[in-house]
């Protein structure tokens, strides 16, 4: 989809300091991934992370008031089955607003960011809306791990508003390959394993791959199965990848961020990611990214930025920005 | 069949300068309906075991609801419905471009059930996403099927496929077990959207299950009885004093600003269907937003009580097939739960 009249003007971020060192199984090699203290709750967090990204826009939280907030939800809420958005708003003190959450693996920050354009051009009256990730897994996933991803705490938004010039969107990108839908979920809480005592207290009440042949394909193919995708998000927004002078980024792995810089043959100087070394915040890593990408002064304006994630359940989404 | 209209136009905007119309766009080419095939009289195998006394009989107005047995999950229920929209609307799975469900009570928590449908349909070239949400989950995914429409030329069908599993349940009504999907086309000139409201806003809190977030994770030491709807800790001093006294205009008020939005009077809708909660409470909210009880049919609550809130859908699915909706009629569908409210005013 081209989009034009709609730019990035302000990101925030909650990643607590603290960090623990995970071992991936895969290499076995040791992560240091943030951990959240006791009362640094996804809701708290994600409140934190919103009121540092109005002050960063010299906006209000009265600002907020009928415009849109959406969830990429994969984490854990503060209380099981709460609207996240809502829950987060309320702290906030927002009252109306148009809010809601969704899923799409673990890794979704395009997906509302799309759907988000989509919101905005249907209701020219709303001005902006932010895109927001709480991440925590302390007790929802098996020694934070995700596959070989090493999971961090924190919570990371992004505001998106209408005719801000700067970091301008000019096209999204969005595809699913249905078959991996059943990579990573958490097998309690639905209709085929109940959340009852048994299963929650055997620990099974986590984020976690399940289709491991399919992870497996996924992760050597998911780079490639990428390219089209970029493809038209650069032919969307009438450019060529020699016109892209910076990528922001977000992948699960370290090695699923080499496979992909080898691919495209992306120089490091050129790549912005989520800096949180190897440790994967899913839906929150690209949010980071964009963070880090609007705190770089020295990219000209009208310089073209591709935004891409690579995760690891069969859904793909690129962007272009201009500066 | 009809290529994708992507692949013909690459080239679409989402120009967010020009002025914005979200009507007319599109139309729901296809309602697929799929309840539970069991049916049990509440009043014998619910009401009892929950303590309800027998006088709320006719209060709740229900004498039947679907249950679901042993094989017939989230997902089942889910892709019934999906297949019989797209036969319906005559439209083959492959052309659909995007696939919205829910899971909030699916198969799994947090699984892909958009992803599973489309990978049953075979459906390849597809983008799709899941609403985490109860009730209101059918006005979400509504409204952002409409946005996308909107937004997104690329895009000529939206497949909604959502399904409830929460039978047994007896608030606020008997609830029974099943799935509903529409298809949205583009250009489709039956079933358009005219107009819609949202309302989300700070809402008395009723409900907490205490145990399992991140607040008070699951311990091997956790004690839990039944499943987590049992569990849920209901605060009805607060729903008594905060809730229940404003209770109708509040589902009402979303109905009441699409109608202004719209520039109509409420009773100028043909027909509206509300969410099915008590039988007595859907009298009262026609009442109070001031359309004749003739135009809603409330007997649909007998042989149905609640699934979810893509009741709306289903009513209105019956409702054309037994010829209680013409073309040209204008439509009102009122949507409310977990503390948010839809309405939506849709011309045949």
């Amino acid at each position: 989809m081209r989009v034009s009249n709609l730019g990035i003007r302000a990101a925030g971020r909650c990643v607590p300091t603290t960090t623990r060192t995970v071992c991936r199984p895969g290499t076995g090699d040791e992560v240091a991934v943030s951990v959240a203290s006791r009362d640094q709750t996804p809701f708290a967090m994600a409140e934190q992370a919103t009121r540092e990204l109005l002050h960063r826009a010299g906006l209000t939280e009265g600002d907020l008031e009928r415009q849109y907030y959406l969830v990429c939800n994969e984490g854990p809420g503060d209380y099981l089955f709460q609207l996240a958005g809502r829950m987060i708003l309320d702290r906030l003190g927002v009252g109306r607003a148009y809010s809601y959450n969704f899923t799409q693996g673990g890794n979704s920050p395009l997906m509302a960011t799309y759907l988000l354009a989509c919101h905005l051009a249907a209701q020219p009256e709303i001005a902006r809306g932010i895109v927001a990730a709480p991440q925590h897994w302390e007790y929802h996933s098996v020694g934070r791990l995700l596959g070989d991803a090493a999971l961090g705490d924190g919570a990371a938004v992004v505001l998106f508003e209408r005719g801000w010039p700067r970091h301008a969107l000019q096209s999204i990108v969005t595809r699913t390959d249905g078959r991996f839908h059943d990579v990573v979920y958490n097998e309690v809480g639905g209709w085929r394993v109940p959340m009852t005592e048994e299963p929650c207290r055997a620990g099974r009440c986590v984020y976690r791959v399940h289709n491991t042949a399919h992870y497996e394909e996924l992760a050597k193919s998911t780079v490639d199965l990428l390219a089209p995708v970029i493809d038209q998000a650069l032919e969307e927004a009438r450019v060529g990848w020699s016109d892209v002078d910076q990528v922001v980024f977000d992948a699960a792995t370290p090695q699923l961020r080499q496979d992909f810089l080898d691919r495209f043959r992306i120089p490091e100087e050129r790549a912005i990611d989520s800096g949180m070394g190897g440790a994967w915040m899913c839906s929150a890593g690209l949010l980071l990214a964009f963070g880090r990408l609007l705190e770089r002064t020295d990219l000209r304006p009208g310089s073209t930025v591709l935004a891409t994630s690579v995760g690891i359940d069969g859904n793909w989404a690129a962007a272009v920005i201009r500066v | 069949m009809r290529e994708k209209t992507a692949k013909e136009s690459p080239l679409v905007s989402a120009d967010l300068a020009e002025t914005a119309e979200i009507s007319g766009i599109a139309g729901i080419a296809g309602i697929g309906v799929a309840l539970a095939e069991s049916r049990v009289d509440p009043w014998k195998e619910i009401a009892p075991a929950a303590g309800m006394k027998e006088s709320l009989r006719d209060y709740l107005g229900c004498y039947s609801v679907p249950i679901a047995n042993g094989q017939e999950s989230p997902s089942h229920f889910a892709l019934t419905a999906a297949l019989r929209a797209l036969e319906e609307a005559g439209i083959c799975p492959s052309e659909v471009d995007v696939v919205i469900s829910n899971n909030i009570t699916s198969d799994y928590l947090d699984w892909q059930m958009s992803g599973y449908l489309a990978s049953e349909l075979g459906i390849e070239d597809v983008t799709t996403f899941d609403i985490y949400a109860g009730c209101n989950s059918a006005g979400i995914a509504y409204q952002a099927a409409m946005a996308i429409m909107k937004a997104d030329p690329s895009v000529g069908t939206i497949l909604i496929a959502l399904s409830e599993h929460l039978g047994g349940g007896t608030f606020p009504q008997f609830i029974g077990d099943g799935g509903c999907a529409w298809v949205l086309r583009r250009g489709h000139a039956d079933l358009t959207l005219v107009d819609f409201s949202n309302i989300n806003a700070e809402m008395p809190r009723l409900g907490l299950l205490p145990e399992g977030g991140v607040i008070n994770p699951f311990t091997p030491e956790s004690r839990f009885d039944g499943e987590w709807q049992d569990n849920v800790e209901f605060n009805m001093d607060a729903y008594k004093q905060e809730l229940k006294p404003i209770f109708v205009p509040m589902c009402a008020s979303p109905f009441l600003e699409v109608c202004e939005k719209a520039g109509i009077a409420p009773d100028e809708v043909d027909r509206i269907f509300l969410v099915h909660q008590q039988k007595e409470f859907n009298r009262k909210l026609i009442a109070h937003l001031g359309v004749d009880e003739s135009k809603t049919p409330l007997h649909y609550i007998h042989d149905m009580g609640h699934i979810s809130g893509f009741d709306v859908f289903i009513c209105l699915k019956r409702a054309m097939d037994e010829g209680l909706v013409v073309k040209d009629d204008l439509v009102g569908l009122v949507v409310m739960g977990l503390g948010e409210l839809h309405a939506f005013l849709i011309r045949y």
